[in-house]
């Protein structure tokens, strides 16, 4: 570079740098506000993570993804195993969010009893898999715990998260209606059990059996989550709540069930139960059950922990 | 490597840094050992077939520019066999082979050809398209044959536009490799704006959309007539804002290290017909289409039936060059039939303009017109985006027949959806109509521009769709 453009590239360079002060602060400001009403928000998923992290003391938690959300009605758990409930699922987070979000809950309380929802092909990696554990990076630093599991979304999380504001990426008109409650008007939400009301009307068709390679990662978090449970002593049951279609042979389902019975870990798989599999009146679609098809398995499944016990 | 990975942020920061660092002598080394590692970053053992087509037509621009007669005009044959054929083989052979077997299937008679595992290089049609075009302008003498290997292969392989364009001519970018350039502060903050509002483009706003429009049109069956018009509807900007975006983060790369390649869009949803459309969209591939197949067929300079064919084969050959699907080849070909019947109907058109006087309000009339190219453009979008002519052939019979409640993922997703449209909207509504009343980025006052890279930049992390993954453009 000649003399003449050094002071350009020297102009250019201060400019630069008065730039990203500019975007530094910014992002600072902008970033605590959304710290601050994230933590705020009192309805809606967000919240409902939070509160299972920070304040919830149940003695029976349900961990899994929509189809534990829509599947474990409270009252008939409450009512025959005498235990207050909270259902910590969540729609479209599996194995990974749940190890994190377990980790988290059990440094601050130990529950007596968790049942974990596993699905068909659980643990098979899916392109979303790790895009999915965006709903973790709000609690990134604050329990660094969870911190590895957060890196594995790509080896250039830890630089996005010099950022304030990508914790919050995409979450401004959640942590808007968080606050303003309007999810608490919009969705029926009983201590984490949300209903669903319709029964299926589609016509039948061919499944898509998920089919791929077992992820190491997912695997190691199952492990985990039973190796944490085991450690604290909370009586952990595994389940895999009906589907509407049956799905054969499983990899995953017989992978975790293998895994468990050698931890002396119950695995209750209605996978394959004939009560529900082509049985519309108990789905709202191939994935979830009706509020109808709920109670039916919470019995059910009720009964079975019972027998168990005795 | 994708450009809106930290993988590139770096790659570019380091190699412009040494770029102008170095002595110009040693940049074009620089460029190509850059533009090769580029490449290799997708599927290294690729760059062996890109090096064979650099190789051959390297040599043939030498034979070219020194023989004559037929003698020339077979290096250029077997120049162009050469390029097509290495797309033949890894673009078209499968695609081909698919069809020889239903087509035998009907006798009875079972296809004894194997098929081919292999992938797609990536960007392999559009460098595949700048290396002919080479050969052929040196064939008609508008460019002198290179004699530096290394400059040619930086010609093919430069890394901006190496993989989805601008499809770039020699009289254009061979003799800027040679050229000295400096560090000016315009040209860079210039080029460095395009990236930024490229980066905006593709994150907030085409991988936004994309999430809706996957989830509808992989499972159409799933889907009502009105969600799928949304959904055409958000593919259309999805693809605009996916494809402009990476030709803008392309132009910029190459302008702050002072390069200035061609534009390849100029706001094509403000076209009032299809063929300005094509004046707008993806320029760099229509003025090829133009300059080397439609004039070489005869263009307009024939009898008119003539004149029609022309103009539909090579909007056929075009939807075709996009992938080897029939898909793409119907979406060229409706869109080369839109052309031949534009020009079949206008005095008709015209005539009842004329009769309903709309010609006497020529802004309704051409918002009437922008209207009618957009609903036009998104039809063929159908098919380009359809996974296959039966989803195409559902989607289309759902839009007219099975209408019902719209699809809402979840309502965030949906107000994120619109909004990103709406703010791109008011941007190219702005630079269409008002660009030099009001200017943000480009505005006198520094402090207003500080902001405006800021606000880009906030929006961008508030936004964004970070795990987006790659250009549409990239599997042509």
């Amino acid at each position: 570079m000649e003399y003449n453009k050094y002071s350009t590239f020297i102009k250019f360079t201060l400019k630069l740098f008065v730039l990203i002060i500019i975007v530094i602060l910014l992002d600072g400001i902008i970033g605590k506000t959304l710290n601050y009403f994230y933590f705020k928000q009192t309805s809606g998923d967000y919240y409902r993570a939070t509160y299972a992290i920070e304040q919830a003391t149940p003695d029976l938690l349900i961990f899994g993804s929509s189809r534990a959300n829509h599947h474990y009605v409270p009252e008939v758990f409450e009512d025959s195993l005498n235990l207050s409930y909270l259902n910590v699922g969540r729609d479209g987070n599996f194995l990974l969010y749940h190890k994190a979000l377990l980790t988290c809950i059990l440094k601050r309380y130990t529950p007596k009893m968790i049942i974990l929802d596993f699905n068909p092909g659980e643990m098979i990696t899916k392109s979303d898999t790790y895009e999915r554990l965006n709903t973790l990076l709000p609690y990134y630093s604050k329990y660094p715990e969870i911190d590895e599991t957060i890196k594995l979304r790509g080896r250039f999380e830890g630089i996005k998260l010099w950022s304030k504001i990508y914790p919050y990426n995409s979450f401004l008109l959640n942590i808007i209606s968080g606050n303003l409650n309007l999810q608490k008007k919009s969705r029926l939400d009983n201590k984490g059990y949300i209903p669903l009301s319709k029964t299926w009307n589609e016509p039948l068709k061919e499944i898509k059996r998920q089919i791929g390679d077992i992820d190491t990662n997912i695997l190691n978090a199952y492990k985990s989550f039973i190796k944490n449970c085991k450690e604290k002593k909370v009586k952990l049951f595994i389940v895999v709540s009906p589907v509407f279609y049956s799905y054969g042979a499983d990899s995953s389902i017989a992978l975790a069930a293998k895994i468990a019975n050698e931890s002396n870990i119950p695995f209750i798989d209605y996978s394959k139960n004939d009560l529900f599999l082509n049985n519309k009146e108990y789905f709202q679609d191939v994935f979830h059950l009706n509020n109808e098809g709920a109670i039916m398995f919470s019995n059910l499944l009720v009964d079975s922990l019972n027998n168990m016990k005795s | 490597m994708l450009f809106n990975s930290f993988h590139f942020v770096f790659f570019f920061v380091i190699v412009t840094a040494i770029y102008f660092a170095i002595p110009h002598k040693f940049r074009w080394f620089l460029l190509l050992s850059a533009s090769c590692y580029f490449y290799m970053v997708f599927v290294p053992i690729y760059i062996l077939i890109l090096g064979f087509t650099i190789v051959i037509d390297y040599f043939a621009g030498i034979y070219l520019e020194k023989t004559q007669g037929k003698k020339k005009k077979w290096f250029l044959i077997a120049s162009l066999i050469a390029n097509i054929g290495v797309l033949a083989v890894f673009k078209y052979y499968n695609f081909l082979n698919e069809n020889l077997t239903i087509l035998l299937k009907t006798f009875i008679i079972q296809n004894p050809i194997p098929y081919l595992s292999i992938l797609l290089p990536i960007g392999l049609s559009f460098h595949t398209f700048q290396a002919m075009s080479y050969t052929i302008e040196v064939y008609r003498g508008n460019q002198k044959a290179e004699r530096n290997f290394g400059i040619y292969a930086l010609y093919v392989m430069f890394y901006p536009q190496l993989v989805a364009g601008p499809i770039e001519r020699p009289q254009n970018l061979l003799h800027q490799f040679y050229e000295k350039h400096y560090f000016e502060y315009e040209r860079v903050v210039d080029g460095l704006k395009m990236i930024l509002f490229g980066l905006f483009k593709k994150i907030v706003i085409a991988d936004r959309l994309a999430i809706y429009v996957n989830a509808v049109y992989n499972n159409p069956e799933q889907h009502n007539g009105f969600t799928l018009i949304v959904a055409t509807i958000f593919f259309a900007f999805q693809i605009y804002c996916d494809f402009s975006a990476y030709s803008e983060i392309a132009i910029g790369t190459a302008q702050v290290m002072g390069f200035k390649l061609m534009t390849n869009f100029n706001r094509p949803y403000f076209s009032q017909s299809i063929s300005e459309f094509w004046k707008r969209w993806h320029i760099s591939l229509s003025s090829w289409f133009k300059d080397y197949l439609y004039i070489s067929l005869g263009g307009n300079k024939v009898t008119i039936p003539r004149w029609y064919f022309n103009l539909f084969i090579v909007f056929l050959i075009s939807g075709l060059w996009h992938g080897a699907n029939w898909t793409y080849i119907i979406w060229g070909g409706l869109n080369g039939f839109y052309l031949v019947f534009a020009i079949i109907t206008k005095k008709y058109r015209d005539g009842f303009s004329n009769l309903i006087r709309l010609n006497h309000f020529p802004k309704i009339n051409g918002f009437f017109q922008i209207m009618t190219t957009f609903i036009l453009a998104n039809f063929a979008w159908i098919f380009f985006r359809a996974n296959n002519l039966e989803n195409a052939a559902l989607i289309i019979k759902k839009i007219f027949t099975q209408w019902g409640e719209l699809f809402i993922p979840t309502s965030s997703m949906m107000a994120y959806s619109f909004f990103s449209i709406l703010f791109l909207l008011v941007i190219e509504i702005k630079r269409e109509y008002f660009n030099e009343k009001i200017s943000f980025m480009y505005n006198k006052n520094i402090v207003v521009r500080n902001l405006s890279y800021s606000f880009l930049i906030i929006l961008i992390l508030l936004f964004g769709v970070f795990d987006g993954g790659q250009f549409i453009y990239f599997q042509f």
